[in-house]
């Protein structure tokens, strides 16, 4: 377990923002306490945000967000867990490497399979690691009304950048 | 015998060992965030769609920055008939601007066509039900307004000053939501006039008051409320005010619907005044329409 351990890197303050465009409106939100964990030896690695962490440019559309849409009473957290594909230790050699990983996207009660794009790299003191991809609102089962596709994106832009230090 | 005894006990040894370095490998890399984490208080949103359940306050203020508009209609009594197309001809109405100063603090000015009240009011959350490790289980916020009649001064009654022309209503606002759907409001309220026709007759009254909403659906709940005095009536025989509506939530706007028996939408007319019978059908329909403009935005934005 110790072995393990010591190949643990883990992060309390990740940033997450996401962003939907229409021509009516812009709806950006972000959040600033992400949790991150990666297991060194094989490349996994989990992300987990609590939504109600997000905040919102105006007030009540972080309620609509958090009653409305997201129900975040019913659905607290979103998480990715998966692993980096073709992962080999020659990734922590200090460059930014770009990457693909593969795992299971968790968010309003739905799953989905998902492959990412995203880079790391290797710092001194742990891994700086990003990535962004679209969220298809229909495949999580989050309903938009009629009247709000003029104002909310059917797809959702989310940006991630996490810093894991060695536990 | 003894060889065989004690290869069984070998098997459920290595049986146990197995089952625990299975469920210590299938501990996940999530299990072990939500370890690391810290269960946080979080305070409880949403209690009620908008500020008021149908007349009354609820616990809900603007956020920061945020300007409320509200316009509130009472047509007249059902019980009017055909030829006021049953009250829709005979309206009474009300313009409010609520703006919250921070999320916790709003202040407020309204006027109403009913006996040319200006308002002018203020509202604190006091205490925020929450959940997590520090939880708590309601919330209370604090309603003042002021009310001034702006109808000329009439001749009967001499010497009539300004201060003759308010009222004042303070208002605890205890409130719990159950669940998502289920909300209920506890309302002690006291009313003070500083006018009154005669002497002898009550400048004060104290009246407990009580509300809920059950959400329908993401944006469709049914409120109801009623107000009963623990003081005598202002006018004898008065009945106390009950009323039942809708709200409907499209984006910025909330759309209130609702059958009344207190045609007034300051809170000493619905709280102090005589209500209407439902029984004779002296009801009237209504709604109030709000909404929002974030005038300043988040400060993190």
């Amino acid at each position: 377990m110790s072995v393990m351990n010591a190949q643990r890197y883990m992060g309390h303050s990740g940033t997450v923002h996401f962003h939907s465009q229409t021509l009516m409106e812009d709806i950006e939100a972000t959040l600033p306490d992400m949790t991150g964990i990666m297991d060194a030896v094989d490349g996994s690695f989990a992300f987990q945000v609590k939504m109600r962490s997000f905040s919102f440019e105006k007030a009540l559309m972080q309620e609509h967000f958090n009653e409305d849409y997201i129900e975040s009473d019913q659905f607290p957290k979103a998480s990715f867990q998966g692993q980096i594909i073709g992962w080999s230790e020659s990734l922590g050699d200090g460059e930014t490497h770009v990457v693909q990983a593969e795992g299971v996207f968790w968010c309003h009660g739905v799953e989905q399979r998902r492959t990412i794009d995203g880079s790391l790299k290797k710092a001194d003191d742990g891994w700086e690691i990003s990535c962004r991809f679209p969220v298809e609102l229909e495949e999580h089962d989050i309903d938009v009304p009629g009247w709000a596709t003029y104002l909310i994106s059917s797809t959702i832009d989310v940006d991630v950048q996490i810093k894991l230090t060695q536990q | 015998m003894r060889t065989q005894e004690s290869s069984s006990w070998q098997v459920v040894l290595l049986l146990t060992l197995l089952v625990c370095s299975v469920s210590s490998r299938g501990q996940g890399l999530l299990d072990i965030l939500n370890e690391s984490v810290e269960p946080v208080t979080v305070p409880v949103s949403a209690t009620f769609k908008d500020t008021r359940i149908v007349n009354v306050q609820s616990s809900e203020t603007p956020g920061s920055g945020v300007l409320h508009f509200v316009i509130a209609h009472r047509f007249g009594t059902l019980s009017s008939g055909a030829y006021d197309l049953w009250g829709l001809d005979n309206a009474q109405m009300r313009m409010g601007l609520d703006y919250g100063l921070t999320d916790r603090f709003a202040i407020g000015v309204a006027r109403n066509t009913y006996q040319k009240t200006y308002e002018v009011n203020a509202k604190a959350r006091v205490l925020r039900q929450s959940k997590g490790p520090k939880a708590f289980p309601f919330s209370l916020s604090w309603y003042s307004v002021m009310m001034v009649n702006g109808l000329k001064a009439s001749q009967e009654y001499s010497p009539y000053y300004f201060t003759h022309r308010l009222s004042y209503v303070h208002q605890a606002i205890l409130t719990r939501k159950f669940n998502e759907r289920l909300s209920f409001a506890l309302v002690p309220s006291f009313v003070h006039r500083n006018f009154v026709k005669a002497t002898g007759d009550k400048h004060d009254m104290f009246l407990i008051g009580g509300g809920g909403r059950y959400k329908l659906g993401p944006r469709f709940s049914i409120n109801a409320e009623y107000h009963h005095r623990l003081t005598p009536a202002f006018a004898p025989g008065a009945l106390p005010s009950l009323s039942i509506g809708v709200d409907i939530e499209t984006g910025g706007h909330v759309f209130q619907l609702h059958m009344t028996n207190a045609r007034g939408m300051f809170e000493r007319s619905f709280l102090a005044e005589p209500a209407g019978s439902w029984v004779n059908g002296d009801i009237y329909f209504g709604f109030n329409l709000s909404r929002v403009f974030q005038l300043k935005t988040n400060s993190e934005w």
